[in-house]
């Protein structure tokens, strides 16, 4: 996707992602904040965007995550909400040494991904990136339902092995 | 979820069988400090958007949990409110209501006929002032002393008071009785206008006898000069 296809997209999205924001911090300036985020975040990530791919399905889950993101930032900590919601204990902030782990995860994870097959790659990011179900998949490239999730267990079973044996466990 | 249901949901994941919304709850549960090693490798693979949007879901479930657990204390809150009102209501006894309002009497309608003298319809006649209602006596009441009366709360029970004294019967008297008492009664009358006359005379011849008996006294004073 070309920089003025993405304007015009842009354009269409942002009640979208406003929508999100205002939902979830209930304010308009909040919301103004995540949807600079997530229009800034999809136009890196722009020139990767086929024109067939559902970009909507993608600004919502990249609204989402900024929205959790910047409520992170804000200091409201994100562990007492959660923990207060469902009892779960996530770690808000990493430690150093968590970083470069985390790095070495998201380099091994690139590189497991570039050794796909390009349909199981498409498939695996479709699933991955814009949190499609299998049925959606199926309909938006014409591939049986039973093939997709054959194809993409087949891609996850691949990406997760070599991450394993890259991070040595 | 436990260890066991945690790993079976992997490997749903691993198979491409499991829905968004599964890999978002795993997403949650592979994202803790404590898990195992090999969940950091599907945590990463599930990617930071699927536990972005997990968190954003659940924290919005959260919220409406919240909002409707706030509906339903209100909601318990009124129950509670309306509950004691009416008991309240059942136990405290009504108070006699006052009747403060002047009766007036309503003035039914009635079909006036055109001319009723010529066809010799009654006339039904209300009265234009404010009246009070009807209340037939059989006897005067005896009077109360003022200590032994109670306030009237309403024209009712003050009827009803009237009705419930009891008021001694008198005595059956025949005509002739009465006529005998009426007689005794006019030559009493009589008797006492023939008295006062007689008083008036004395005191007339009283007084005459004074006045003689001063020019008596002035006569034999002035002989003496």
């Amino acid at each position: 996707m070309d920089k003025s296809t993405f304007e015009q997209t842009a354009a269409r999205l942002r009640p979208l992602i406003l929508r999100i924001g205002r939902d979830f911090f209930g304010s308009a300036d909040d919301a103004e904040d995540v949807a600079q985020e997530t229009l800034l975040q999809l136009w890196r990530y722009c020139e990767q965007l086929d024109e067939g791919r559902n970009v909507e399905a993608l600004a919502i889950r990249v609204a989402k995550n900024c929205c959790v993101n910047l409520k992170r930032r804000q200091h409201l900590t994100l562990v007492r909400e959660t923990e207060s919601m469902g009892e779960t204990k996530l770690s808000p902030h990493l430690s150093p040494h968590e970083e470069v782990e985390r790095e070495e995860a998201i380099k091994a994870l690139d590189k497991a991904i570039g050794q796909l097959q390009p349909r199981e790659r498409q498939l695996f990011e479709m699933r991955q990136m814009e949190g499609l179900s299998s049925e959606e998949i199926a309909q938006q490239t014409g591939i049986a339902k039973a093939s997709v999730q054959s194809m993409v267990a087949m891609a996850r079973k691949k990406v997760f092995n070599e991450m394993k044996r890259r991070m040595n466990l | 979820m436990t260890q066991k249901d945690v790993n079976q949901l992997i490997d749903k994941y691993m198979e491409g069988k499991t829905s968004p919304q599964e890999e978002r709850q795993l997403a949650i549960e592979v994202n803790r400090p404590d898990a195992p090693a090999e969940w950091k490798i599907v945590a990463e693979m599930l990617g930071e958007l699927t536990l972005g949007e997990a968190l954003y879901d659940e924290a919005m479930a959260e919220r409406k949990r919240r909002r409707i657990r706030r509906y339903i204390g209100w909601g318990v809150a009124v129950a509670a409110c309306l509950m004691l009102w009416f008991v309240l209501g059942k136990l405290v006894p009504e108070a006699p209501q006052q009747d403060t309002t002047p009766q007036i009497a309503q003035k039914p309608p009635v079909a006036k006929p055109e001319k009723p003298e010529e066809k010799g319809v009654p006339i039904e006649v209300t009265p234009a002032q404010p009246v009070m209602e009807q209340v037939a006596y059989t006897h005067p009441a005896k009077r109360m002393k003022r200590k032994h009366r109670q306030p009237a709360s309403s024209v009712a029970e003050v009827v009803e008071a009237v009705e419930a004294e009891t008021v001694p019967e008198l005595p059956q008297v025949s005509e002739e009785e009465l006529a005998q008492v009426e007689k005794d009664y006019q030559m009493w009358q009589l008797k006492q206008a023939i008295l006062m006359e007689k008083i008036e005379m004395d005191a007339a011849t009283m007084a005459l006898n004074k006045q003689y008996e001063a020019y008596l006294e002035d006569y034999k004073n002035s002989i003496e000069i």
